[in-house]
């Protein structure tokens, strides 16, 4: 922590100095306003018209996506890319797990996680909820990545929230949602009786001693003695039937020529799926995860010449749990329905074999837990129009603070449970002898504390130039950035810093041409060369402008391509460079005083540093081609991309000759290529009232492993490259062993003794023996290559309908995420779902089985990676369905009031039916949800 | 009104520009790490200093079980067949030693020896404790210091010599390398490392004391001036051996001869050493006969592995290495006569021989080798007859060959969970009675005359082997022919250093693996009534190619750098 002071006192001063000159820069033009002012006529600015964006979307090469409005205003969750899924092609976005509070999709841009801005500053994007964003823009192109730097390599999304604008009449709104969220293919475990065979069986197969004689599996078929043989359905018990969620906005947007503002206050309250949750009369343990939002987004003209934004949004969320929550779902799948009862005489049933996993308790009596996030993110930004000095020139200064922190507030609390030890004498009456385990000092302790803050800085000095001469057009910008990103925590913390210019001209709306070079650098490298420059170019033509194009059904037409360099900072690790020496390494014996051995403790150099570190890059090359046809009614839009990664951090161990004499640090070696189309298209069309739009996204792709520093393989297929990076691997099966005969003549499986039942691989290379030399790769990888979406959007009057389906494919994912399907492992738990689905091998049923022997040991021959368990994890989903009804004018004071009901999550199509594809593991349920909800505006 | 001309605008706004960039140039300094040592610091903190050079001494080689869960070494030569069928030592044995299968990987650990070795030595400067001068125990720091960089000399030239023995060509530097170096340096010849080898003991023997007692800083266990001498002796000998010595240079042999003479003068006129008797300086700290130790700490973990099963209480169950009949055929009488066992039972010229008790009266190096059938141990008697205790299939506790390890094992040595025993081991690296038998072996390839003496070579071949055998006491060999006198010889050093970790190198650089490591023999006793009646069995055939005389280069290594091609011949 005192380091961390030391740092913060350091920064703080650091940024103390940039204040000071942001302050003389502002005043300074202010000086220069003030002595012009009175000189120049009354005149507009169109030099400011989006100040601050270095970006002309209208006038520019650069290639980009943006999302459509409507699919956002029917976003019915929170998260702004919830409401994206298969609208852009490229941006794979995939649904979030877990808890409300931490749901957050996870989305890739072309197999990797971008940056993502917030009206041009790098943000995160959990911070907004979907009411403040007006568009996303997804940037694939070389030259918009190259303007973001060391942080432009895995692509850039800009999302813009809602502004104000200059209209006549102020927009108020208000807008209310309730969700009903049911579970969306949940687990069944198997009932005791069940549970109580399936344990012998697997015990047999052991061989070891069954576990439940013959009168105690009466006990549990027959439900006689409920609390020393339940059958308790934990998964059930613990949770309830349905989510319940409130959400609430109320914003305004309006605005002058010389004043535009928006304003947003949004409460949102989700009401998770755990019961038992107020047995205790100190603390409520309801799974809620509250937020409300605030934003205030002001454009003032301060003077003619003189633009003045600022935009401001604070955030602050609660969670509220039991205490250990992230155990609970592990408890409610590892405890079998016949382990022991709920509650006994009082105190928490329990096993002393299965240790303290009641799911129950944990959820009432484990104590309390409470999470707050507060965010608050404000930028500021000055633009001074200089026409004073020359015509189109301006200047802009950007200035963003964001600060969040999370504290956590605990209340801890053991519990007893009691262990009935039963058995049943041969006559048939139970005999217990009950233990009590665990203390039952009822007295909670509390414990709190900052779990973790961050403290960002952002500034921007922009120099801009944009002209029209005649047909020409010129947009030039010199930016100086620096940013600061603070985190708690030792190396967590980054900074950049560059420069960069860009110049984007255009000719008669039909030739476009950007080129960009930024020289930028990064804290992440301290010894080496700290800055490089990255290029870019960017061209486009719009061959339906041509002279020699006959419009015909093509009504636009436009190609493009780009070629350019980019950086990505924030996957080298810090103390890579610096060599130093280590303790504890082996020293000698020597003979002490008194005839003892006394040890002598050696020192040697670690390992190796890094040679040259650089940062990673990234070499883009684009093509694409959009078009417009039918009267403009369709439109097409295809891209493909090649890009090259490298500088790539990685182990090197295996292309290094021993002889020298260390282990080395990561080297920056590794390579791999990108390729891959994306392709959109659509359809929008009116009939009188009716209009309807059909739109479909396609994505495709691949990637390949060029240089990853595996060094020498013994068999050609050990190698892994040319392969994808998330190609799956594993043994390749070939059925079961039979009997002890087939064992013997089979090759030796080293991984783990094997008996009947146990799968058996191919060997490969055919030295007799199983072993990590006969992996190979299998199926397709384990990211999906395949991503695409279509949707539909269907106005009649004041009735609207709207679809989203969403699917993948060429993806593979392994069972053995699952708990499910290594049933009975290590005191664990069996389900219906699994019982029903599969058959498990015994000796009668051999010739029909699809899953080894039941085991329960952590058989590593059988569970690992092979092509027993892995499976088509491709789907196809309707995330979103919406149909709402619109009343124009009901009353005086309303405008309207829309009504609607919405759905997501509705159903999927897929081969992994027992659990939601994109949720295979033990976590808290899938859901889909439903939703009521009326949009009022004033 | 204030008349701003366009050109101070201009400047203005370039000054503006200029101290947004000038007072940011270290922005992105950044150095958050944590109690990191780098050169400076460790170079200038004795303690520090201290136990890097503490650190090279962990690369003194020994060998307890070093082929992997309990195997020696010499379970791959004729003297031992380790019992466990599964262990690696059996690749060794079977013919699946190869390139892609490597034992005894020691190339890797080595080679991080010798940079530690270089490193030290290129950064190791006395100056930099010159700032301590006023602390109290400056004077015992440099009195350690003087000896620090040829300590690091010795036991890098050391080093080199494990892996020269080993692989034979390997790559030669006393730089710290650099990654592009290491992936491209080329092999030395043997010849050349054993050149380097050699000068570097010459220009440091000096320098190092002849035993630590004699100084402020009394810890044994250090390298010195004997130390240098007798590695000198050892390298040129396996220089000379026939293995690396195809033309037979009668120089070579003499070059060994001299280095051995030099340490038995300095024995003679200065007592550095007193030769024990037979193999009294194992596990021996008292010893005056070790040179070098490398000790280790209490443990039992040898004794595990080796015990015969029933007295490991449960800990294994499964022997380790089992001395074979051929090894127990060296060893003779005590009056000085061969005892070998045939089909038919024992053979033996000494009237004093009974074949009924073939185990009395034997060499007493015997007795510190090998635990016989009817010994006396730990209060019991070993049977390794058909039916006795200790008697059974291998993978059950019975010994492969009628033989169990007594070389190196503590017998009080105890496991039972109430009253468990372990011991401090003391493996010899060099001992003076190696020095003797150096000698003789060099004085006969060079002079192929038993009693050949002179002016340079003082000693005779006999009489230095016969120093070793009254040391024992054996009667002296009297053999005269040159030819039988130097299988005596072999014998004798086969007998003298059992499990010492030479019988496996020696083999190979006399080229004699074809001719002896094929047939492993083993005893069968069977018991009638108290009359035992022994028979010589063939045990197993193991595979023996003539490329096994050096290791193979991990097949990685030669990928990752071309130049140490070519692989071993063979290989």
């Amino acid at each position: 922590m005192d380091l961390f002071k030391i740092q913060v006192g350091k920064k703080l001063n650091q940024n103390l100095d940039m204040k000071k000159i942001i302050f003389i820069s502002i005043l300074s033009i202010c000086l220069f306003n003030s002595a012009i002012a009175q000189n120049k006529a009354d005149v507009d600015t169109p030099t400011l018209k989006n100040s601050g964006q270095i970006i002309d979307l209208e006038n520019t090469a650069i290639n980009y996506s943006k999302s459509d409005r409507d699919a956002l205003k029917y976003g019915s969750k929170l998260e702004v890319m919830d409401a994206l899924f298969g609208q852009i092609p490229g941006l794979n976005i995939s649904q979030g797990k877990g808890v409300s509070f931490t749901q957050n999709p996870s989305f890739t841009l072309h197999g990797f996680k971008p940056l993502v801005l917030i009206d041009g500053i790098p943000r995160d994007v959990n911070d907004l909820i979907i009411d403040e964003v007006e568009d996303v823009i997804v940037y694939k192109d070389a030259a918009a990545t190259a303007i973001y730097g060391v942080r432009g390599a895995h692509g850039v999304i800009n999302i813009i929230t809602k502004k104000g604008r200059n209209q006549k009449k102020l927009e108020i709104g208000t807008s209310y949602q309730y969700g009903m969220a049911p579970k969306f293919r949940a687990p069944e475990f198997a009932d005791s009786y069940t549970y109580a065979r399936s344990l012998n069986t697997a015990l047999a197969a052991d061989g070891i001693d069954q576990r439940y004689s013959a009168l105690e599996l009466d006990a549990f078929k027959n439900n006689t003695y409920p609390e020393a043989y339940p059958n308790i359905d934990w998964y059930n018990e613990s949770l309830s039937d349905f989510e319940v969620n409130h959400q609430f906005t109320f914003d305004v947007r309006g605005g002058k020529k010389t004043f535009d503002y928006y304003a947003l206050i949004a409460y949102s309250r989700n009401q998770g799926l755990f019961e038992h949750h107020n047995e205790d009369d100190r603390y409520d343990n309801q799974l809620l995860d509250t937020r409300l939002t605030m934003r205030t987004n002001i454009r003032v003209d301060v003077t003619k010449t003189t633009e003045v934004k600022v935009n401001l949004q604070t955030r602050m969320k609660e969670f509220n749990s039991p205490n250990s929550y992230d155990k609970i779902i592990d408890n409610i799948y590892r405890t079998p329905s016949g382990a022991f009862p709920i509650k006994s005489d009082g105190i928490w049933g329990g096993d002393v074999n299965f240790g303290n996993i009641n799911p129950i308790a944990a959820l009432s009596s484990n104590g309390h837990y409470k999470k707050m996030a507060n965010t608050l993110n404000l930028d500021v930004s000055l633009a001074q129009d200089l026409q004073m000095i020359t015509d189109g020139l301006s200047a802009t200064v950007l200035y963003a603070i964001d600060n969040n922190g999370v504290l956590n507030e605990q209340s801890e609390l053991n519990y007893q449970y009691i262990d009935l030890n039963p058995t049943i004498l041969p006559d048939g009456t139970l005999v217990t002898d009950p233990i009590i385990y665990g203390d039952n000092s009822k007295t909670l302790s509390h414990d709190s504390g900052i779990k973790k803050t961050y403290f960002n800085s952002y500034v921007d000095a922009i120099l801009s130039y944009k002209k029209s001469f005649g047909k020409s057009k010129v947009n030039a910008n010199f930016i100086y950035n620096m940013q600061s990103n603070e985190v708690t925590g030792q190396n967590q913390s980054r900074k950049r810093q560059s420069m960069t210019g860009s110049l984007a001209y255009s000719y008669n709306k039909k030739y476009f041409i950007d080129l960009v070079a930024s020289y930028a650098g990064a804290s992440a490298v301290q010894l080496g060369d700290r800055f490089d420059t990255y290029p870019a170019v960017s061209a486009g033509w719009v061959i339906s402008e041509e002279n020699f194009f006959k419009p015909g059904a093509i009504s636009y037409l436009r190609v493009n391509g780009s070629f350019g360099y980019s950086g990505w900072d924030a996957s080298t690790p810090y103390d890579l460079e610096k060599l130093y020496y280590k303790s504890g390494k082996k020293g000698f014996a020597t003979l002490g005083k008194k005839g003892n051995i006394l040890g002598k403790g050696g020192w040697s150099e670690s390992d190796l540093p890094t040679n040259n570190l650089r940062i990673e890059k990234m070499r883009r090359i684009t093509f694409g081609a959009d078009l417009n046809m039918f009267r403009s009614r369709m439109s097409i839009s295809a891209d493909a991309f090649y890009n090259k990664r490298y500088n790539v951090l990685l182990e090197s161990t295996n292309t290094t000759s021993s002889v020298l004499g260390l282990p080395v640090r990561k080297q920056n070696d590794g390579i791999y290529n990108y390729r891959g189309v994306d392709l959109a298209l659509n359809w929008k069309d009116n009939l009188g009232h009716f209009s309807y739009e059909f739109g479909g996204t396609l994505s495709f792709t691949e990637s390949e492993i060029v240089e990853n520093n595996e060094g020498f393989k013994p068999y050609d297929y050990l190698s892994r490259k040319g392969n994808s990076i998330n190609q799956a691997y594993g043994l390749e099966m070939d059925g079961y062993f039979a009997n002890q005969e087939d064992i013997n003549n089979s090759p030796v499986h080293t991984f783990y003794p094997v008996s009947p039942g146990d799968i058996k691989y191919k060997d490969q290379n055919r030295d007799n023996v199983i072993d990590q030399d006969d992996i190979v790769k299998m199926f397709t990888p384990t990211v999906p290559e395949l991503y695409y979406g279509f949707h539909i959007n269907l106005k009649y009057k004041n009735l609207s309908v709207y679809a989203n389906f969403q699917g993948v494919g060429n993806h593979t994912v392994s069972l053995l995420n699952s708990s499910l399907y290594k049933p009975l492992v290590n005191n664990s738990n069996i389900s219906n779902t699994f019982l029903q689905n599969e058959i498990y091998w015994t000796e009668e049923n051999s010739d029909k089985a699809t899953m080894p022997r039941l085991t329960t040991v952590q058989n590593s021959n059988n569970y690992r990676n092979s092509s027993q368990w892995y499976r088509n994890a491709s789907y196809l989903k309707l995330r979103d369905l919406r149909v709402g009804y619109t009343f124009n004018n009901p009353t005086g004071f309303l405008s309207s009031i829309e009504t609607y009901v919405s759905a997501n999550n509705l159903f999927s199509i897929d081969n992994i039916d027992f659990a939601d594809p994109e949720n295979i593991k033990d976590n808290y349920p899938s859901l889909r949800y439903f939703w009521a909800g009326l949009n009022i505006k004033f | 009104m204030f008349k701003v001309t366009k050109y101070k605008r201009l400047s203005l706004s370039f000054l503006l520009g200029a101290l947004l960039l000038m007072t940011s140039c270290d922005y992105l300094d950044f150095d958050e790490s944590n109690r990191l040592y780098d050169e400076e610091s460790v170079f200038s903190n004795f303690g520090q200093t201290s136990n890097l050079l503490n650190h090279l001494y962990s690369y003194v080689q020994q060998d307890f079980g070093v082929i992997g869960s309990g195997a020696m070494r010499d379970c791959a030569s004729d003297d031992a067949e380790f019992a466990n069928p599964n262990n690696p030592v059996q690749d060794m044995n079977n013919g699946n030693w190869s390139a892609l299968n490597v034992k005894d990987d020691v190339f890797e650990k080595l080679y991080q020896g010798i940079r530690a070795a270089n490193n030290f030595i290129a950064h190791f400067d006395p100056k930099a404790y010159d700032g301590y001068k006023n602390n109290s125990a400056y004077l015992k720091w440099k009195n350690a210091f003087q000896y620090y960089p040829y300590e690091a000399r010795a036991l890098r030239a050391y080093m080199y010599f494990e892996l020269a023995k080993r692989y034979g060509n390997i790559p030669l530097t006393t730089d710290v390398l650099t990654i592009e170096q290491a992936n491209s340096i080329g092999k030395a010849p043997f010849n050349d490392v054993i050149a380097f080898i050699t000068k570097e003991c010459d220009e440091i023997y000096n320098h190092l004391p002849v035993s630590y007692l004699d100084t402020k800083n009394k810890e044994t266990g250090r390298v010195t001036k004997g130390f240098v001498m007798a590695l000198k002796s050892r390298a040129l000998l396996y220089a000379a051996s026939p293995l690396h010595n195809k033309d037979n240079n009668k120089e070579k042999w003499e070059d060994a001869a001299k280095a051995s003479l030099a340490l038995i003068d300095s024995v003679k006129s200065k007592g550095w050493y007193t030769k024990e008797s037979g193999a009294n300086a194992v596990n021996n700290f008292a010893s005056k006969e070790a040179i070098l130790f490398k000790n280790n700490k209490n443990s039992n973990k040898f004794e595990q592995y080796n015990f015969p099963v029933r007295f490991t209480s449960g800990a294994t169950s499964i022997t380790g290495v089992c001395p074979t009949q051929n090894l127990v055929d060296a060893f003779q009488t005590k009056n000085g006569f061969d005892v070998t066992l045939t089909e038919s039972g024992w053979v033996c010229d000494d009237p004093e021989f009974d074949a009924n008790a073939p185990y009395q009266n034997r060499d007493p190096r015997f007795y510190q080798t090998i635990l016989y059938d009817g010994e006396d141990f730990k209060g019991q008697t070993i049977e390794t007859f058909v039916g006795g205790q200790d008697y059974g299939p291998v993978t059950s506790g019975g010994s492969a060959t009628g033989y169990f390890l007594k070389k190196y094992i503590i017998e009080d040595t105890n496991f039972a969970p109430d009253n468990k025993v372990t011991a401090p081991h003391f493996y010899v690296v060099f001992r003076y009675g190696e020095i003797l038998l150096n000698y003789a072996e060099a004085m006969m390839g060079a002079f192929n005359d038993p009693d050949y003496k002179d002016g340079t070579f003082t000693l005779s071949a006999r009489e230095a082997v016969n120093e070793v055998r009254g040391a024992v006491p054996m009667p002296a060999i009297t053999e005269a022919s040159a030819e039988l006198f130097n299988n005596l010889l072999r014998n004798e050093r086969r007998v003298e250093l059992a499990f010492e970790d030479h019988r496996f190198w020696d083999i190979r650089r006399w080229d004699i693996g074809d001719a002896t490591q094929k047939d492993i023999y083993a005893v069968q006793i069977v018991d009638n009534a108290g009359e035992k009646t022994y028979k010589k069995f063939k045990y197993e055939t193991r595979s023996w190619s003539d490329k096994m005389n050096l290791y193979p280069i991990k097949q990685q290594e030669l990928f990752r750098n071309t130049n140490l091609e070519p692989q071993n011949t063979g290989w």
